[in-house]
């Protein structure tokens, strides 16, 4: 640890996997996920953890729920059709307190929703990470380990194409898990204690405990795990030059660096522009979001999609200052979603207009 | 000289006794006449018998007998409909010295899920597989499953069962044995004495496959539903042995040389 190395997304997420101790991973190939596949059967074999090319999506993820139950870490990717193949399980993990790590491995933004919201039945959230270098990547995903155990609870990391196969400088940290409780809900083996039982049904209990959940109760719990979460997770993100901004630019994942560049363009230009990048997708990072509010004229959110993560924006600031969504769905023709938009000339007059138009009276 | 009453008892052999450690032989939600609950208490007995109880992690598949969740003394894991051998895997791949079971009905293992069975199988996922077949989705009134015999009444096919619209079930004991992971395959059943024997020697060969880790080892095991077949309680036991049990034979289709030999 500690010395710099020369590794894409993929490797550095699966590296940090290992690191965490994550003992088992299963996935199915789908681009761009099937990069991360290669690279976690590598990693995973170093330290004797089991990876599983498994025949289906709905396989891996029931195979990560099995392996995570056991009270070993566990970890699960995919992405678009995937996403929707595996919600059968991960709405229900939630539900099953279920501790495991998930990679979203996308295909542009389109699928922010599914990041944040899910696409299952039932109430639900994860606590979501959105890393934008690959360094990011590294850190993100042992915070994600941590984060996982330490509220119980699924959580998700969203990558994308380019973040995968980007290749960049960085290096690996220790992490500090000291703080984390022994597993007192582990499946695994009833040896010389009352058996314990995981369930979507009425969450984890020992058999023969008059207070354990019924359905009605869990389905109510999960109301209360949902804030709880949302208040305790520390919600992070990147902010600059909010002290003076008229504008500010929202912007998460890999794509916020071409938002931040044109940015960074815009202000040598003399333009008063600022940005906000969300870390952690959900919880929504709204302190920064506000406070960015609080000081500009108005906010524009770039994201490779139909305005998505607007819904988030506007929640937060409710009506304080106009949110203008600059972003767009932008498809190369390889289908993995990082079109024409993020081309900075495209980016810069894009933000230019929108700069412009607010300088007009109303 | 007549024996005293120690005498007695000690020249009494004991040749059964309720499984105090594994099952729990309390009351239950299932109708009249269900089977599940002696299938369910087939496999507790052999779990005690083996003294496996607190090395051992059922996965349960979604049906009537989910609500037998008191009845098991040992640690579960309730997986989503069809589901069940794929959460084991993972189960088992991290957990390889435990003993690892699913139990699962027939809408769940063969119409939701057969793939999952058949993927492990072929993986010869060393681990047991217990498929309740009552031909029939019990928990959600009583309709078709891929498992229901042609001409068979559900409430989804009040006509019965017909092969032209709804094809033919599926014999899943059969079709689990042609595959190379898997070690050990049969079908038992519950109407009778003498099946109930028969199925306690092919879950103990089940486990014991396990147990020897060679590799995937199923048992179907066919229990009655009166109440999803439109019977009388007393009317389901004979009609397995007259008509499922012709179509659905009884026996083992897959059996190792190691397994037999320790049988």
């Amino acid at each position: 640890m500690g010395d710099k190395q020369l590794i894409d997304g993929s490797k550095a997420i699966a590296h940090s996997a290992a690191l965490a101790g994550c003992r088992f991973y299963a996935s199915y190939p789908i681009q761009p996920n099937s990069h991360l596949i290669e690279e976690m059967t590598q990693e995973l074999a170093k330290i004797g953890g089991v990876t599983m090319n498994a025949e289906s999506e709905g396989e891996a993820i029931n195979m990560v729920w099995g392996a995570a139950a056991t009270g070993n870490r566990a970890m699960c990717s995919t992405t678009v059709t995937g996403m929707s193949l595996m919600h059968e399980a991960m709405s229900e993990m939630f539900a099953a307190e279920v501790a495991y790590v998930f990679v979203h491995m996308a295909r542009g933004q389109t699928e922010y929703r599914v990041g944040t919201r899910g696409g299952g039945h039932g109430e639900y959230r994860y606590i979501s990470y959105a890393p934008h270098t690959v360094q990011e990547a590294a850190d993100l995903t042992r915070l994600a380990f941590y984060t996982a155990d330490k509220f119980r609870t699924p959580v998700m990391i969203q990558a994308d194409y380019i973040l995968t196969h980007t290749v960049e400088a960085m290096e690996f940290h220790d992490f500090d898990e000291s703080d984390l409780k022994e597993k007192d809900w582990a499946i695994d083996g009833a040896k010389g204690r009352v058996p314990r039982i995981n369930s979507f049904i009425r969450g984890t209990y020992s058999l023969g405990d008059k207070s354990a959940m019924a359905y009605g109760e869990l389905q109510e719990r999960a109301m209360e795990r949902i804030a709880y979460l949302e208040e305790n997770v520390p919600s992070l993100a990147e902010t600059g030059h909010l002290d003076d901004a008229d504008l500010v630019v929202i912007s998460y994942g890999y794509v916020s660096r071409f938002a931040k560049y044109a940015v960074g363009l815009l202000r040598e230009e003399g333009m008063k522009i600022g940005f906000v990048r969300p870390i952690t997708m959900w919880p929504f990072p709204k302190k920064e979001v506000l406070e960015a509010a609080e000081k500009a004229k108005a906010l524009a959110v770039f994201e490779l999609n139909n305005g998505q993560m607007v819904d988030d924006v506007r929640l937060t600031v409710l009506g304080r200052v106009p949110v203008h969504f600059i972003g767009r769905i932008s498809q190369d023709d390889s289908g993995f979603g990082m079109g024409k938009a993020i081309e900075i000339p495209n980016l810069t007059a894009k933000i230019r207009e929108t700069y412009e138009q607010m300088k007009v009276p109303a | 000289m007549p024996m005293t009453k120690e005498q007695a008892k000690e020249q009494l052999k004991k040749v059964w006794s309720l499984p105090k450690n594994s099952v729990n032989l309390g009351t239950h939600h299932m109708c009249p006449g269900c089977g599940e609950p002696m299938a369910y208490r087939i496999i507790g007995e052999i779990i005690e018998e083996m003294g496996i109880q607190e090395n051992l992690i059922q996965v349960a598949g979604i049906g009537c007998y989910s609500a037998l969740d008191v009845m098991m003394q040992n640690d579960r894991i309730n997986a989503l409909h069809g589901r069940a051998p794929s959460v084991a895997t993972g189960v088992k791949r991290m957990l390889p010295d435990r003993f690892v079971i699913t139990i699962q009905g027939d809408g769940d293992l063969v119409s939701e899920g057969i793939a999952e069975a058949v993927h492990c199988a072929a993986r010869g996922e060393n681990f047991t597989v217990f498929l309740l077949n009552n031909m029939v989705n019990g928990e959600t009134g009583g309709h078709m499953t891929a498992t229901t015999m042609v001409g068979h009444k559900t409430k989804s096919t009040l006509q019965g069962r017909d092969a032209k619209v709804h094809g033919m079930p599926i014999k899943t004991a059969e079709l689990l044995a042609q595959l190379e992971g898997t070690a050990y395959s049969a079908r038992g059943s519950v109407h009778s004495p003498a099946a109930i024997i028969r199925t306690k020697r092919m879950v103990r060969k089940a486990l014991h496959a396990q147990r020897d880790n060679l590799g995937f080892s199923f048992v179907e095991i066919l229990t009655m539903c009166p109440t999803g077949w439109f019977m009388e309680t007393w009317e389901a036991p004979q009609f397995m042995e007259d008509t499922m049990t012709k179509y659905f034979t009884l026996g083992e289709f897959k059996v190792p040389e190691a397994v037999e030999a320790a049988a």
